[in-house]
């Protein structure tokens, strides 16, 4: 005889009635009501899910319930079923072994995910993003450029032409390249820099303009930022840094990010996909000046000057973005090797190509 | 779990003229630090694993825990919350946060007008979280209802906090009070409806005491700062370390009046309340908690993150075993109230719109 004590509630008063619980096949029994005993089918039976050593509670059609310890033969329960995803929790929460499984593969898919599930995502979903989207955004920048002292620039008008011209070519027939249009602008408070906009203006200052020992360099800094654009690195950025830090806050439980530990790594991992991006636009810069005649090898020679002149930053690159680029060496050597072994050693020779 | 959604029976003492026993039940609770690690660190996992779906079902059995692992007067508390309701809750949780994200990227002038929106609901989301609450706590078998429109949050929840912005404060421990009372008088167990009373006074005490030590601080960190400036202001070094650790004496201290206020206006709360004849005594006391959030935080970073469970339990021990319901005759005369009242003809939206959001309070 399977017994178990109990106590059971109308659900219409506070008052308790001891009672005794009887699982038959098929009904459940319970003596004690008013000194009486009461029989419900078991199949319209509920019982709240198993849970560490808390009672269970039996629901009873009519609205009664009985609270219970919970034992070893409420395990064959044959009335209304509890939900599966409790009973597996149930299941995993008393095995320290299965857990400890379980965590480290959390840690690994947890990182696969991060390093290649994210981008992927952010990929495709930039591809939907409406270009209105991409000019707000902009506009958010240009406005922040205007304030900080970006001007129109001081080259002369034939020059300016010629630097425009130049880059029509480079990029033309290339993907999104209608979008792209070259700003020239003077910006002492930036210096020789440049940058893309997520809507398709990319900036080149007048003090790297300067800077540049040729042309060809130039076209090599503006296929990078070109590549940017193809890419659509702006908004895959965001999209990135942005779910990174709703990742973080869902699993450490702090939606609004604002703590520490949601923000340090939310922001250690965005700069990771952005040297992610920049690698990726550098690889786009390459291919793009070897078709058109170029060596890659002018990247490697203004990202020396850049390094020269700035020892402390990374190179060219947006604003406020400079540690989030990959080491500048790096970059050279990569454009060095993408020159081919042709070029390797002595002064570039712009004409070796093709 | 028994911050805002109390349980207690009350006789009916209308019926019974000689004079009704009293006695203090004390909630026990039965939570182990071991247990609860298994289902804390498995609704982590899960959580990961999922991203962030079962989080709704760990939130579930977290409160679950808890709830049940609180016995008051032989019965344990039940929490009964649907998984998918919260999920529900936290979807448009995430959906808001999602858009003041991007928007704030891309788009200012929408980002403005979703944080007026979203301040301007803030009053009718802790209604519908305060009825969404209460409705899925029960004990012995019957639930507690929080049953105020959302209309009526803004007095407490707005143009209380608008009138203690405009007074510096002064008005503070009005507005607290008002809020508890609107909390405490909102709550029904059963047919049994809470009240509340309580005397200004009363919550001016705390807010004095804090005020005080506040101005003291203030005055002796402009002191010190006024007499160590000149003589270290060539020492860039010096005068920065001197800054940093005034800076941070100012914090510790403002983090203390802060935990002092919530501590002594939640005593306050609990001991104006009352149910039917039934009272409360909750004797939390400052230093004590303080003590042990600033050790449960050593703790959890020194663990990282591992000791989260046995914080909890700790604390949740505590709690319990400084609250007192205070019952004066039967605890066994609660009566469920019946639903089909009139004038709840709002009730299928409330449903619709009945999905668990969290907000802290």
């Amino acid at each position: 005889m399977i017994e178990l004590p109990g106590r059971w509630f109308d659900g219409r008063s506070s008052r308790a009635h001891d009672v005794r619980v009887e699982l038959l096949p098929g009904v459940l029994g319970v003596d004690g009501i008013d000194g009486m005993r009461h029989e419900w089918p078991i199949d319209g039976v509920g019982i709240t899910p198993r849970l560490g050593n808390t009672p269970r509670v039996l629901s009873l059609p009519g609205g009664g319930r009985i609270e219970m310890a919970d034992s070893p033969l409420l395990a064959q329960w044959a009335g209304r079923p509890v939900s599966p995803i409790e009973r597996g929790a149930d299941w995993l929460e008393r095995r320290r072994g299965a857990i400890a499984v379980a965590a480290l593969a959390t840690v690994l898919s947890t990182v696969v995910f991060l390093h290649a599930g994210v981008p992927w995502l952010a990929e495709k979903a930039a591809a939907h993003i409406p270009p209105v989207v991409e000019r707000t955004a902009s506009a958010q920048v240009v406005s922040l450029l205007t304030r900080t002292g970006v001007g129109a620039t001081t080259l002369a008008p034939a020059r300016q032409l010629a630097i425009a011209a130049e880059f029509r070519r480079l990029v033309a027939g290339e993907p999104r390249a209608r979008d792209m249009r070259l700003r020239l602008v003077h910006a002492p408070g930036i210096g020789a820099n440049a940058f893309a906009l997520p809507d398709g203006r990319i900036y080149l200052t007048d003090e790297l303009v300067a800077l540049a020992g040729s042309d060809d360099e130039l076209m090599a800094v503006l296929a990078h930022e070109a590549g940017h654009h193809v890419h659509r690195h702006a908004m895959r950025q965001a999209l990135e840094s942005s779910s990174v830090f709703l990742l973080a806050g869902v699993l450490l439980g702090d939606v609004s990010g604002s703590s520490l530990a949601v923000s340090l790594p939310a922001v250690l991992l965005s700069n990771g996909f952005s040297r992610g991006h920049e690698r990726e636009a550098d690889r786009y810069a390459f291919a793009l000046l070897k078709r058109r005649g170029i060596s890659p090898r002018a990247f490697a020679d203004i990202m020396r000057r850049l390094m020269k002149r700035e020892p402390g930053s990374a190179g060219a690159g947006p604003i406020g973005y400079l540690s989030t680029h990959p080491p500048t060496p790096e970059r050279i050597q990569a454009a060095e090797s993408a020159a081919g072994p042709g070029t390797a050693g002595g002064p570039r020779r712009p004409d070796d190509l093709q | 779990m028994l911050d805002v959604a109390p349980a207690s029976p009350a006789g009916d003492f209308h019926s019974s003229a000689p004079a009704p026993v009293v006695v203090s039940h004390r909630p026990h609770f039965s939570g182990t630090t071991g247990e609860f690690f298994g289902i804390w660190f498995v609704n982590l996992l899960l959580s990961i694993v999922t991203l962030g779906i079962y989080s709704a079902w760990a939130k579930v059995r977290t409160h679950r825990y808890f709830y049940a692992n609180t016995q008051l007067a032989g019965s344990s508390f039940e929490y009964l919350a649907s998984p998918i309701a919260i999920l529900k809750g936290r979807l448009i949780a995430y959906a808001v946060v999602i858009a003041l994200i991007v928007s704030s990227r891309f788009a200012p002038m929408l980002y403005a007008a979703l944080i007026l929106v979203v301040g301007l609901l803030m009053p009718a989301l802790i209604v519908m979280s305060l009825r969404f609450r209460a409705r899925n706590s029960a004990w012995r078998g019957l639930t507690f209802r929080f049953d105020e429109d959302a209309g009526s949050a803004y007095g407490p929840f707005m143009l209380w906090g608008w009138l203690t912005g405009l007074t510096v404060s002064l008005l503070y421990p009005v507005m607290k009070k008002r809020q508890h009372e609107f909390i405490v008088e909102g709550h029904r167990f059963g047919h049994k409806r809470f009240s509340y009373r309580a005397d200004t006074g009363a919550y001016y005490v705390p807010y004095g005491i804090a005020a005080g030590v506040f101005v003291v601080l203030a005055v002796v960190l402009g002191v010190t700062f006024a007499r160590f400036a000149p003589s270290v202001a060539t020492d860039k070094a010096a005068f920065a370390a001197r800054a940093m650790t005034m800076v941070g004496a100012f914090y510790v201290v403002l983090l203390g009046l802060v935990m002092f206020l919530r501590v002594r206006y939640a005593n306050l709360l609990w001991n104006s309340s009352h149910l039917g004849p039934h009272r409360f005594e909750s004797t939390a006391r400052v230093r004590d908690l303080a003590w042990i959030y600033a050790s449960n935080a050593v703790a959890i970073v020194c663990t990282l993150g591992l000791a989260v469970p046995w914080a909890k339990i700790r604390l949740a021990r505590y709690r319990a075993d400084h609250f007192m319901l205070v019952a004066s005759g039967d605890m066994d005369e609660f009566v469920a109230a019946s639903e089909s009242r009139p004038g709840a003809a709002g009730s299928e939206l409330v449903d619709a719109l009945d999905v668990g959001l969290d907000i802290g309070l």
